[in-house]
């Protein structure tokens, strides 16, 4: 209700509204009245949406200069960040006494690390291999039984042409599993990593490896996932076309 | 992505993480897509081309500066640029210059009487997906969408001309963009199967 004006009575007027049909003193009485209603807001664009395919058509073209004075106004690089304006973080002085007690924990731990080392990197080495048989039969099995969830988001991620395509999997905790279906091998010195976008900045979740195989991750924020190849190890943000994309699922 | 990649081959939505990294070439495929839409509504609602154009610049400058602004799982980007284009548009046309200005379009109209809509359709020579859009209207619809939209008529002022009551052409006007969209719909998904 707006100025006591019923919901009907204004969703009636969203035709002439999305046409500049109504009144002068209509106009008020419906944009109060969309900043809180869903379903005209939802009306209201579907009913831009046909008169946009008019206006293209039947409306004078945007004249030719339009352009150049948009790209004119555009700044191409981003704003450079005024380190001075950054505030400067508190130091923080050791104490004497802390400082004898950290020496004395080093001592302590250098000696025993010398002794255990060896046998500590030999261990880390065997349950890394057995973590790494293990992992890709679990992840795989934890992927498909993923899929068969209720309230799992199934997001199917492809290429322009079709020529690549992905499955991902996203349980409602967040985790993820990104089930590759055709994916080309990369070079060794390549591989391939997911990203969602985060307020428009491109967030790594991911590397799928040169050989892309089922993989999992964690996923919070982010409507929208895709795949990049990079230099082998993985990039912190890219500037890379993505060869798939897809959108999750609500 | 260098220069030579094609924007035009990428979606809207990977067009706006591109403008996020600061690619012009993103916003330029972006206005190529639907910059003719943005002027021609800005230019409908306001009649004038240099408020148009105003307005324009204005949304696609919005976009460059906080992509973030659009998400694409609330909807189009052309649903989202239109929407902010009309918002703009009607706020401008509520202001006292654009208001003048169309009221001196309006006084034009008001001694018309009678009006020959079938004259009318004829002469418009409507582009072919339009005019097939429009004749799958029935008669009464088609007749109220024709004067408001292609002759700027209020929904009262199309009352009168019609001579029924302001209600009928509010339903009436609201039913055919309503049938409208899905007929495009339609249209829209038959294209995409005979491409496939």
């Amino acid at each position: 209700m707006a100025g006591g004006i019923r919901h009907e009575d204004l969703q009636e007027l969203l035709g002439a509204y999305s046409l500049g049909a109504l009144e002068p003193m209509e106009y008020n009485a419906v944009q109060i009245h969309l900043q809180n209603c869903a379903s005209c807001k939802k009306e209201l664009e579907q009913h831009l949406e046909v008169l946009g395919v008019m206006d293209e058509v039947f409306q004078e073209s945007s004249p030719d200069h339009l352009w150049d004075s948009i790209s004119d106004q555009i700044e191409e690089t981003p704003p450079i960040l005024e380190l001075s304006n950054l505030p400067t973080p508190r130091p923080k002085f050791a104490t004497p006494l802390r400082i004898r007690l950290l020496a004395a924990t080093s001592a302590i731990a250098i000696a025993a690390a010398s002794i255990m080392g060896i046998e500590l990197a030999r261990l880390d080495h065997k349950i890394n291999q057995l973590g790494r048989l293990t992992q890709t039969s679990s992840i795989e099995k934890l992927a498909h039984f993923a899929l068969k969830q209720p309230g799992s988001k199934i997001t199917t991620l492809t290429s322009a042409n079709n020529t690549y395509l992905a499955t991902c999997v996203i349980l409602p905790t967040g985790q993820g599993y990104i089930i590759p279906k055709r994916m080309s091998p990369l070079p060794p010195s390549q591989t391939y990593q997911l990203w969602t976008l985060v307020k428009g900045k491109e967030v790594s979740l991911a590397l799928l490896g040169n050989k892309p195989s089922t993989v999992s991750f964690r996923i919070n924020k982010g409507k929208v996932l895709l795949i990049t190849t990079e230099p082998s190890g993985g990039v912190t943000s890219t500037l890379n076309k993505p060869i798939l994309s897809g959108k999750i699922s609500i | 992505m260098d220069s030579k990649d094609q924007f035009d081959q990428i979606s809207d939505a990977g067009l706006i993480v591109y403008i996020g990294r600061w690619h012009p070439q993103a916003l330029g495929e972006i206005y190529k897509r639907h910059g003719g839409a943005v002027y021609g509504l800005a230019k409908r609602i306001l009649c004038r081309a240099d408020m148009a154009e105003e307005v324009t610049q204005e949304i696609f400058l919005k976009l460059w500066n906080q992509p973030e602004r659009f998400d694409s799982e609330r909807g189009s980007l052309r649903s989202f640029l239109l929407t902010q284009t009309h918002s703009r548009s009607i706020d401008l046309l509520r202001s006292e210059k654009s208001r003048k200005s169309r009221e001196e379009q309006d006084a034009l109209k008001e001694p018309r009487t009678s009006y020959d809509i079938e004259q009318e359709i004829s002469n418009l020579g409507l582009a072919g997906k339009i005019q097939e859009i429009l004749s799958k209207l029935p008669t009464e619809e088609r007749r109220a969408v024709i004067l408001a939209y292609f002759e700027g008529y209020t929904y009262r002022q199309v009352a009168s001309l019609l001579k029924v009551p302001e209600g009928t052409i509010k339903s009436r006007i609201r039913l055919a963009l309503k049938r409208m969209k899905e007929t495009l719909d339609t249209t829209e998904l038959e294209d995409r199967w005979l491409e496939g």
